[in-house]
């Protein structure tokens, strides 16, 4: 590694140079950028329509020009799993993106509210996370049927109290502080002073949590439709490539259960790796105690 | 976490959930095109046409004198359904978590006795490993590894506990260890942190300098420290067993209460994912009640206080 002894200097301070980065963080991020890419551009790295039927050639095993085989219907797997990467990431990250936002939201105000108020918000969050998260999930997509815009709300309401959670504990940390008091004396109202004040020191536990919740968001939404109960087909997911293909794996067709398989464990894997990385780097008082550790 | 409001507020999200389907229920079961006067005789038939504080109190009354409703399919008693289908799904749980306890608590005291040794780092690939795969997938590839190609173990379906004891743990065995690996993987990284956190407490160092054998110090001292997260983390984990259940149930097609809850979402029968959606709920939050108790018993300091 050559790099300008300042750089090096420079990024030790804080994280470290990029050289002596483990491959722990490299393998992971380099895995979600090529991932990310392919997501967006899949319209012209996918070699084949991943909708188009080509039924002479069904069921065929990989080859050289379909590396991970085709489905029952003759369509590219490969093609679909680079599409069904699509689904993943916009299911994950706008379902992550609400939980946060309005889980947040919720605990924010509750916690610095206050009184009945708080207290009927976090009971009902007690209620959600009462029910396990796959039940709930489940129970949900029945009352509002299977499809993306409703698997992305579900796994939002079923994320929603680690959030509410999260932000009312460190509101209620940060409400007693002298420059909380010194903000309501000088008259700042109750909503500046939660967005100016609050929010911003109860972003940092959230952003572990934010990794972790990815990780399970995909999780959930491949096995919602893993059991057709998610993104319906024909639009690929690897849960719905997964599902289609158990059918035939009991007759060797293993190819469409390995391959959107592996691209669900490589990515949930990928970003808990870098949730951990960040955990270890971020939090000031774990880095101590695994040091110790 | 409070009993009683935390049930009725389960009852309540339950009860509303097939109220909010688009169109109720009927709806749902008849399709968009169905005449009104089936709409009607199905709403009247299911009390679904009274002021909805009355349908949940007639509900709520049922359901604690176990009446669970009829299903919206078949026209059966749901109780008399869903009754066979607790026995194979407890069994699964109970079997994947007398698995997982100690493989977990196995590896997370190896991964801390030998920290940062190359045992340490399996444990933690163990871990990451068994949280981030697909328990689905893991299961499916089970399947067709152990029980096809290699003919040892039935390749899924359920044989009844009291037909055939042997065949039905044999049965078992693969559903129960993909249900188990993810629990395990979670609860051998709490072990390994109260065990390193147990290695730094004076009692330990007390007893290592009264020349007490290291096997005495571990078992003796260590472990004890370590019951309290593990049962918490074991109690928590309850829920997400019983979540697994539906797709492990899926892959192995076990009649249990998962498969049983899948199937009814994809008939549309509401009375159904409301029963099944109510015991499991039920039985987490009465897990975490027993979990609550336990901490009592095991930590004699709350006693105390």
């Amino acid at each position: 590694m050559t790099a300008p002894a300042s750089v090096a200097r420079g990024g030790a301070s804080r994280f470290g140079a990029i050289g002596r980065l483990p491959l722990s963080f490299i393998l992971p991020v380099a895995f979600l950028a090529v991932l990310v890419f392919a997501a967006v551009f899949a319209g012209t790295i996918a070699p084949y329509d991943p909708l188009a039927q080509n039924p002479p050639i069904r069921l065929q095993p990989p080859s050289a020009a379909h590396i991970m085989g085709t489905d029952e219907f003759g369509r590219d797997i490969y093609s679909r799993v680079i599409y069904g990467a699509r689904t993943s990431i916009v299911v994950g990250v706008a379902a992550v993106f609400f939980s946060s936002i309005i889980g947040s939201a919720i605990g924010l105000l509750a916690g610095y509210v206050g009184g009945a108020r708080d207290e009927t918000a976090m009971r009902l969050m007690d209620v959600v996370i009462a029910f396990p998260a796959m039940v709930l999930a489940i129970a949900l997509i029945a009352a509002a049927g299977a499809g993306l815009q409703n698997v992305i709300v579900v796994i939002a309401i079923v994320q929603l109290p680690v959030f509410a959670r999260l932000a009312r504990s460190s509101v209620l940390a940060e409400a007693s502080q002298d420059y909380v008091t010194a903000a309501r004396v000088l008259g700042v109202r109750p909503v500046g002073i939660v967005v100016r004040h609050l929010l911003p020191n109860s972003i940092a536990p959230s952003v572990t949590m934010v990794g972790l919740l990815l990780a399970d968001a995909i999780l959930i939404e491949s096995a919602l439709s893993f059991l057709g109960l998610g993104v319906l087909p024909p639009t690929p997911t690897w849960g719905n490539i997964l599902s289609s293909g158990r059918e035939y794996i009991l007759i060797g067709g293993w190819w469409f259960t390995v391959f959107p398989g592996f691209a669900i464990f490589l990515t949930v894997l990928s970003i808990n790796l870098l949730a951990d990385f960040s955990r270890d780097r971020l939090d000031p008082t774990h880095r101590t105690a695994t040091q110790l550790g | 976490m409070l009993l009683v409001p935390v049930l009725l507020g389960i009852s309540i999200v339950i009860f509303a959930l097939i109220r909010v389907a688009p169109g109720g229920p009927a709806r749902a079961v008849f399709g968009p095109t169905a005449p009104p006067e089936q709409i009607e005789r199905f709403n009247r038939q299911y009390g679904l046409d009274q002021p909805v504080p009355i349908q949940y109190a007639i509900w709520l009354r049922g359901i604690l004198s176990g009446d669970l409703g009829t299903s919206l399919v078949n026209q059966l008693p749901v109780a008399a359904l869903i009754l066979p289908k607790i026995l194979p799904t407890a069994l699964l749980t109970l079997m994947a978590m007398l698995v997982s306890v100690p493989l977990g608590v196995g590896a997370g005291v190896l991964a801390a006795i030998r920290r940062g040794r190359l045992t340490d780092t399996l444990s933690r690939l163990g871990f990451l490993f068994g949280l981030s795969m697909p328990s689905f997938w893991l299961g499916i590839i089970l399947l067709v590894v152990v029980a096809v190609n290699l003919r040892l173990l039935p390749a899924g379906g359920y044989v009844p506990l009291e037909k055939d004891p042997i065949g039905c743990l044999r049965s078992m065995v693969l559903p129960t260890l993909t249900l188990a690996v993810p629990i395990a993987a979670v609860l051998s990284r709490v072990v390994r942190t109260a065990m390193l956190e147990a290695i730094g407490e004076e009692y330990v160092r007390t007893a290592r300098s009264k020349g007490l054998p290291e096997r005495i110090v571990i078992t003796r001292h260590m472990l004890r420290n370590v019951a309290l997260p593990t049962v918490t983390t074991i109690g928590l984990q309850v829920g997400y067993l019983l979540g697994g259940a539906a797709l492990i149930e899926t892959v192995f097609t076990i009649p249990g209460l998962g498969r049983g809850l899948v199937d009814a979402v994809t008939n549309r029968d509401y009375a159904m994912v409301q029963a099944i959606t109510l015991i499991i709920a039920v039985l987490t939050v009465l897990t975490a009640l027993v979990v609550d108790l336990l901490y009592v018993y095991l930590d004699p300091r709350i006693r105390l206080r």
